[in-house]
C-alpha cells in the first residue's frame, strides 16, 4: 500500500513539476476583480453617466428656449445639443444592467430604441398622449427627439408651429430621459456601487457576468442592427434597410457608430472615461486575461482583431453618413461587416471560456 | 451458475431498498418543487420557440404548456407516493417515465446527473423496495418482510459504480493530468471562495484536484465497500462533492451522490434512520419471494451489459470525441471539457442568390445557443428548423450554411464544421459525420 502511495506521489510531483511551462505574462495569480469592478465603477460608469446626465439636461434646457422661441439659431443649438447627448448614450449603453433595469424595461430600451416608428410618434402627438403607459419604446427616446428636431431641414420648425403639441411631447420625452438618468446615476453613486464592487464572483449574477453579458450584448447590437439590418443582411431581408440605422435622420450614423465601436473597445482595454486616462492605468478584460491560462495568447489575437477591424474604420469617413454608404454598396461596409462577424468567436466565445463567465443572464445547473 | 444464482438470492436487507426509495423520491420531489420555484419550467420548456429533439425520438419534444405542467405535476404527486410507498410500483413507474420524459424534450437540458436520476428511477420500479416502511407493506398490499435477495442492492451498487469508475476512467486523458485542463480554466474563476479562494489561482492546485478528481473517481466505490475504510471514504464524498458544489453549478448533483454513497453503509443504520420516522413494524423475518427468473436475470445482465458498453461507443467513430462530440453523451464525462462556440447559419435563397444571416437569438435562449454552437446533432437539427422556418417566410430552396468556431480547453478556435456544406440536405442518424471538421490541433 506504501508502495503504491509513494509511486502515486512521485507520478503527480513529476507531472507538475514538469507541466508549468505557462507562457509569460502573470498567469497564476489571483485576479483582483473586485480592484476592476471599483476602476470600472469610478473611473468609468459613473463619470460617464455624469456626462449623459449633463447632456440631457443640457438639452432639455435648451429645448425649453426652443419651445418659447422656435428660431433656426434656436433649432441649430437644440440640434448641437442632441448630438452631445447621442455621442454621450454610445459610452453608457454598455452599461445597461443593476439601476438600469427598471421595472417597466431598460435604460436602453426606454431610451435608445432605434429605429424609430415615425407612424407612432405622429400618432401620439395628434392624440396628445404624453403618459408613455405603453410598450411602443419606438415612440420615445433619445431617437424620437432626433426625428422630431432632424426631420426635414425645411419643414421642421413649421411642423413645431402648426402642430403646438409637437414641442410638448418633445420636452415630455426629454424630461423622461432626465429623470430616468438621474435615477439611474443616483444609484450608481449610492448603494449600487457598493454592492457592485463587493460581488467580484464570476458566476451568473455576478458583477462581472453583468458587465460581460452587457459588453457582449451591444457588440451583438453594434454588429447587428448598426450595421447588418441596414444593410440587409439579415437572413430573410430581400434588400437593404438604411433607414434602420441609428442617427438616420442627423445623418449622424458614422460617427456614432465609431462612437459605439470606440466605446466598446475601451471597456475591453480598461481604459477610463472616454480615455482621457493613459492606458497603464487601465483597469479592465485584457489585464483580467492576462491572468489566466490562454490569456495572454488570446490577448494577440483580439487585439489583431481589433487592429483589422479598425484599419477598415480608418479608410471610412465619419460624415459620410452610413445610410448613403449602404444605398452605394460601399465595399468597406461589407469588410467591416464582416471583420466584426470574425471579432465574435474571440470576445464572445473564447473570453467567456477563458474568464470562466457564464453568458446566461440566469442561473442553471450543469455538470 | 447456480453458486451465481444462489449469491444473487441471498436474503439481505430490505431496509436498504426503503432507504434508497425514500431518498430517490425525495431528491425527485426537491428537484422538481426547485425547477417550479426557480421559474425554471418557463425558461427551460414553455419559453424557447425551439426545442433540440434526441436524434429519433423528435416526437417527445416538449409538449403543450398545460402538458409540461401536468408533467411536472405527475411527476412530484408519483414521486410523494413513492417516498411513503403508496401504490409504490405504479407510482415508481409514473416516476421514471415523467422524469425521463421531461429530460428528453430538448437534448440543451441534457445533464450527466439528470441521466443518472433517471437510471436509478429506472431500477427502482424494478425492485420490491416498498416491502417495508411503506404504506403499501402497512395496508397489506404486499407482505410485509425486512429481506430482499441480493440482486436487488447489487444492481443499485452496479450502478453507482459504472457512474464513478468511468468518470474516472474518462480523466485519464493528457490534457486533464498533464495540463489539468480545464480545471486550470475554471478554477481561478472562484478566487473570491473563502479561505482557500487565493489557492485556486494557483497551477498546482489545479493539479492536486485533477489528479484527486481522477483517482477519487476510479477508487472511491472500492473504500466505500471496504468497511475498515468506508466511514473515511465517506467522509471525502461528503468535502469532495460539497466543495465541487460550492465551486459550480451543478444543482443536485452533489447532494445525489453523496446520497448514494450512504446507500454503502451497515443496512442497520438505513433501519434506524427509517425507524426515526415510521413505527417499527412487528412482522416475522421472512424469505423474500422476489426470485429472479432466467428472464429477469437476463433482463439484468442485459441492462448491465448496455451500461458497460455505452460510454465506449465513442471508439466506432473517427476523431477524437471531445472534438466530435459523437458518442460523448451518456458516458459519464462529467465537468470534464471546456468547450464554446459561435455558430454562426446563413440562409441563401437557391433561386436568388440572396444571402442573409440569421439571428440565433430570434430563437433561442442563451442557454440553448451556447450548448449548440459546440454540438453537431444541435447544429444539424436547428439548420433544419431554419430550412422550413425560411422557406414559410418565402425564401426559396433555402441553403443553409453555418460558420462555426469552438474553443476546447482554452485553445484557439476552430472550425467546427465545413461552412461550405448544405445541412439542410443532411440528415442525423448513427452513422460517423463526415462534415465534421477534424481538429487542427494536437489532441491527446
Amino acid at each position: 500500500m506504501n508502495n503504491i502511495a509513494r509511486t502515486i506521489y512521485t507520478l503527480l510531483l513529476l507531472f507538475v513539476i514538469s507541466s508549468c511551462d505557462d507562457p509569460a505574462g502573470p498567469v497564476g495569480q489571483a485576479y483582483d476583480r473586485s480592484s476592476m469592478l471599483e476602476f470600472t465603477a469610478k473611473q468609468t460608469i459613473i463619470p460617464l453617466y455624469e456626462d449623459i446626465h449633463e447632456a440631457a439636461k443640457r438639452f432639455d434646457s435648451t429645448l425649453q428656449v426652443f419651445a418659447i422661441s422656435q428660431s433656426n439659431e434656436n433649432l441649430q443649438k437644440l440640434r448641437d445639443q442632441w448630438r452631445v447627448l447621442a455621442f454621450s448614450w454610445q459610452y453608457v449603453v454598455m452599461f445597461d444592467f443593476g439601476p438600469a433595469q427598471m421595472n417597466d424595461g431598460s435604460l436602453f430600451q426606454n431610451i435608445g430604441t432605434f429605429p424609430v416608428s415615425v407612424d407612432k410618434i405622429e400618432s401620439y402627438i395628434n392624440v396628445k398622449d404624453t403618459t408613455f403607459k405603453n410598450f411602443d419604446r419606438d415612440s420615445r427616446g433619445i431617437y424620437a427627439l432626433e426625428y422630431l428636431i432632424f426631420k426635414d431641414s425645411n419643414t421642421t420648425i413649421q411642423a413645431f408651429v402648426d402642430q403646438p403639441f409637437r414641442v410638448a411631447y418633445a420636452k415630455a420625452i426629454s424630461w423622461n430621459i432626465v429623470k430616468r438618468i438621474e435615477t439611474v446615476l443616483n444609484q450608481w453613486k449610492g448603494s449600487f456601487s457598493i454592492s457592485f464592487i463587493e460581488n467580484d464572483g464570476a458566476q451568473a449574477g455576478s458583477s462581472i457576468s453583468d458587465l460581460y453579458n452587457s459588453f457582449v450584448y451591444q457588440y451583438e447590437i453594434m454588429k447587428n442592427y448598426n450595421l447588418g439590418l441596414p444593410m440587409g443582411k439579415r437572413a430573410g431581408q430581400t434588400t437593404s434597410e438604411s433607414m434602420k440605422v441609428e442617427g438616420y435622420y442627423s445623418c449622424y450614423s458614422t460617427s456614432l457608430l465609431f462612437a459605439k465601436y470606440e466605446a466598446i473597445r475601451n471597456l475591453w482595454f480598461g481604459y477610463a472615461r472616454l480615455s482621457l486616462l493613459s492606458s497603464l492605468s487601465a483597469k479592465g478584460f485584457k489585464d483580467y486575461l492576462y491572468t489566466v491560462e490562454n490569456g495572454p495568447r488570446l490577448i494577440t489575437d483580439t487585439e489583431e482583431q481589433w487592429n483589422r477591424i479598425g484599419t477598415v474604420l480608418q479608410t471610412i469617413d465619419t460624415n459620410l453618413p452610413l445610410q448613403h454608404m449602404i444605398s452605394t454598396k460601399d465595399p468597406r461596409l461589407e469588410q467591416l461587416y464582416l471583420e466584426m462577424t470574425k471579432h465574435t468567436r474571440f470576445i464572445k466565445s473564447e473570453m467567456s471560456s477563458l474568464l470562466g463567465i457564464s453568458i446566461t443572464f440566469s442561473s442553471s445547473d450543469g455538470d | 451458475m447456480n453458486s451465481l444464482i444462489q449469491l444473487l438470492h441471498q436474503p439481505v436487507s430490505a431496509y436498504t431498498l426503503a432507504f434508497f426509495r425514500m431518498g430517490l423520491g425525495m431528491l425527485i420531489l426537491i428537484s422538481t418543487l426547485r425547477f417550479l420555484i426557480l421559474g425554471w419550467v418557463d425558461l427551460q420548456y414553455v419559453e424557447p420557440l425551439f426545442h433540440f429533439p434526441y436524434f429519433g425520438l423528435e416526437f417527445l419534444s416538449a409538449p403543450s404548456t398545460p402538458m409540461i405542467y401536468a408533467t411536472f405535476g405527475i411527476l412530484s404527486i408519483s414521486s410523494i407516493c413513492v417516498i411513503i410507498g403508496y401504490r409504490f410500483r405504479i407510482m415508481s413507474i409514473f416516476m421514471f417515465l415523467s422524469f425521463t420524459y421531461i429530460e428528453l424534450w430538448d437534448i440543451a437540458f441534457y445533464l450527466n446527473h439528470y441521466y443518472a436520476v433517471s437510471l436509478f428511477a429506472l431500477i427502482l420500479s424494478i425492485l420490491p423496495a416498498h416491502v417495508v416502511a411503506s404504506l403499501d407493506a402497512k395496508s397489506g398490499r404486499v407482505n410485509n418482510t425486512n429481506t430482499v435477495p441480493f440482486w436487488t442492492h447489487f444492481i443499485v451498487f452496479f450502478q453507482i459504480g459504472i457512474i464513478y469508475v468511468y468518470a474516472g476512467i474518462a480523466k485519464i486523458n493528457i490534457d486533464w493530468l498533464y495540463f489539468a485542463l480545464p480545471l486550470k480554466i475554471w478554477l481561478p474563476a472562484h478566487t473570491s471562495f473563502p479561505v482557500i479562494g487565493p489557492l485556486l489561482a494557483l497551477d498546482f492546485t489545479a493539479y492536486v484536484f485533477a489528479w484527486f478528481g481522477m483517482l477519487y473517481d476510479l477508487f472511491i466505490i472500492a473504500f466505500l465497500i471496504y468497511p475498515k475504510t468506508r466511514y473515511y471514504a465517506f467522509a471525502t464524498v461528503v468535502i469532495f462533492h460539497s466543495m465541487t458544489g460550492f465551486l459550480f453549478q451543478i444543482g443536485v448533483f452533489p447532494i445525489v451522490m453523496i446520497f448514494m454513497a450512504t446507500l454503502f453503509f451497515e443496512a442497520r443504520i438505513h433501519e434506524y434512520i427509517i425507524q426515526l420516522f415510521f413505527v417499527k413494524s412487528s412482522q416475522q423475518v421472512q424469505i423474500s419471494k422476489h426470485q429472479l427468473s432466467i428472464y429477469g436475470l437476463c433482463a439484468i445482465g442485459i441492462f448491465m451489459i448496455v451500461q458497460l458498453i455505452v460510454p465506449f461507443r465513442y471508439l466506432l467513430y473517427p476523431g477524437h470525441y471531445q472534438w466530435t462530440e459523437q458518442g460523448y453523451r451518456f458516458g459519464w464525462r462529467v465537468m470534464l471539457t471546456e468547450k464554446s462556440g459561435i455558430a454562426q447559419f446563413s440562409i441563401t435563397d437557391k433561386h436568388t442568390g440572396k444571402k442573409g444571416y440569421v439571428n440565433n437569438a430570434e430563437w433561442l435562449t442563451p442557454h440553448q445557443e451556447k450548448q449548440m454552437a459546440f454540438q453537431p446533432d444541435m447544429i444539424l437539427a436547428f439548420a433544419h428548423f431554419l430550412h422550413d422556418e425560411y422557406k414559410k417566410r418565402g425564401v426559396q430552396d433555402p441553403i443553409v450554411n453555418v460558420d462555426c468556431w469552438v474553443t476546447m480547453n482554452g485553445r484557439p478556435s476552430a472550425r467546427l464544421i465545413d461552412p461550405t456544406v448544405d445541412l439542410s440536405v443532411l440528415h442525423d442518424d448513427f452513422c460517423a459525420k463526415s462534415w465534421i471538421s477534424a481538429y487542427p490541433g494536437a489532441m491527446q
